[in-house]
């Protein structure tokens, strides 16, 4: 299985008072071009689409929207929205901004004879897909908390993880501006030495960090732009992942 | 949720783990890790400030970028106009930061660190110390002289 993935687009940013939602976008087209190009049986969004809270916060979800129907729709890829911590609102509900492409996604599960095309990642979610087993382990609102070490320890011990996707904090990363510059809610961290005890094989995906990069065995997708002025020297892109 | 830190040792040996990027793509392991053209983010201060004022063609290179100007201490504001025009005419958004701090006209060393030393000696002292032009210099020590003298110092 063939999985494009692409993290941290924060649409609604802005630096030196210019707003990045146009070239975001081109980014995010260009990823998404991509995924056709190299006929890629799923895209996941490892998180940070946009604030709940900011004024572009619309044309974020919109561009979301666009990007997960058009993917399915017109190319048969299927999409998975990992909720990060720039995504959820903290009002109790559990909702984030990925609500929209949850709510399409749920209409698609729950007609009859279709599949399911796309689907957030509100919560720990184990969930196979084209024969793979992909854990989710998404950034939670502090109404709808998790352990994740629990999580994965709950996992059925004949359940072999081949992906893990997630967007939560790593011991030992040197910071960024994702946590700088741009910091939002509480630390969660990965647990990365009880992942690789279970599953040693499972390539492990991590979004929040905007430095693309692979640290300590964990892929990093990055951002789709530099973001600030801190993110001068950073390289944007996206990952294509074998499995 | 409780979490242990990791050692220092441990994190050292995982950054000593990281790959990072440059500008380039690469590949570890079935995952590639593909770089994207992006638009340009920059602080332009030292030298590349220094660079546009001598030759305004050296913006070409911020062309359409979000720039941060952050002008030398010694740049003068038509140095500035001159830059912030540059790079405005390639495109660049420009956002212009306060000049940096100069140093002390007078620096703290320069006082004398002794109960002997009397009131003109250590004012003349400072305005020796100043960092002044030569000709500033010596207005400024016939005005002290004069205002010393009208105290009876």
């Amino acid at each position: 299985m063939k999985i494009i993935v692409s993290s941290d687009w924060h649409l609604d940013w802005s630096t030196g008072g210019v707003s990045r939602t146009p070239d975001i976008n081109e980014a995010v087209q260009t990823v998404v071009q991509a995924a056709k190009r190299e006929g890629a049986d799923l895209f996941v969004f490892t998180g940070d689409l946009t604030n709940p809270d900011s004024v572009r916060s619309h044309q974020a979800v919109a561009i979301a929207v666009a990007v997960a129907t058009h993917l399915w729709f017109g190319c048969g890829i299927a999409t998975r929205w990992v909720v990060g911590n720039h995504d959820i609102i903290e009002d109790g509900s559990g909702g984030s901004t990925l609500g929209a492409v949850a709510a399409i996604g749920d209409t698609l599960a729950n007609a009859p004879g279709a599949r399911n095309g796309m689907r957030v990642y509100a919560g720990p979610t184990v969930e196979v897909v084209n024969n793979r087993t992909i854990l989710a382990l998404p950034f939670t609102p502090r109404s709808h908390p998790y352990d994740p070490v629990s999580f994965v320890e709950s996992v059925p011990r004949e359940t072999v993880v081949d992906v893990v996707v997630a967007h939560l904090n790593i011991e030992g990363i040197a910071p960024g501006s994702e946590t700088k510059d741009m910091p939002r809610g509480r630390d969660v961290f990965l647990p990365l030495a009880t992942i690789r005890r279970r599953w040693p094989a499972a390539k492990v995906i991590n979004g929040h960090y905007h430095r693309r990069q692979l640290f300590d065995g964990v892929h990093i997708p990055g951002s789709l732009a530099r973001l600030t002025f801190g993110e001068e020297h950073h390289s944007p892109g996206y990952l294509v992942v074998e499995v | 949720m409780a979490r242990k830190l990791r050692s220092t040792v441990a994190t050292e040996v995982a950054a000593a783990n990281t790959v990072t990027t440059g500008d380039r793509s690469f590949e570890v392991e079935g995952v590639r890790s593909v770089a994207i053209e992006s638009r340009r983010v920059v602080t332009v201060d030292q030298p590349g400030f220094a660079r546009v004022v001598a030759d305004e063609s050296q913006a070409e290179t911020y062309r359409d970028s979000i720039i941060r100007v952050q002008p030398p201490a010694d740049a003068t504001e038509a140095d500035i106009d001159r830059v912030v025009g540059a790079l405005r005419s390639v495109g660049a958004s420009v956002r212009l930061a306060p000049r940096a701090t100069a140093d002390a006209v007078v620096p703290r060393n320069a006082v004398i660190a002794t109960s002997t030393a009397g009131v003109r000696e250590v004012v003349m002292q400072m305005v020796g110390e100043a960092r002044l032009d030569p000709a500033d210099r010596e207005e400024l020590r016939v005005v002290i002289d004069a205002a010393l003298t009208a105290e009876g110092v």
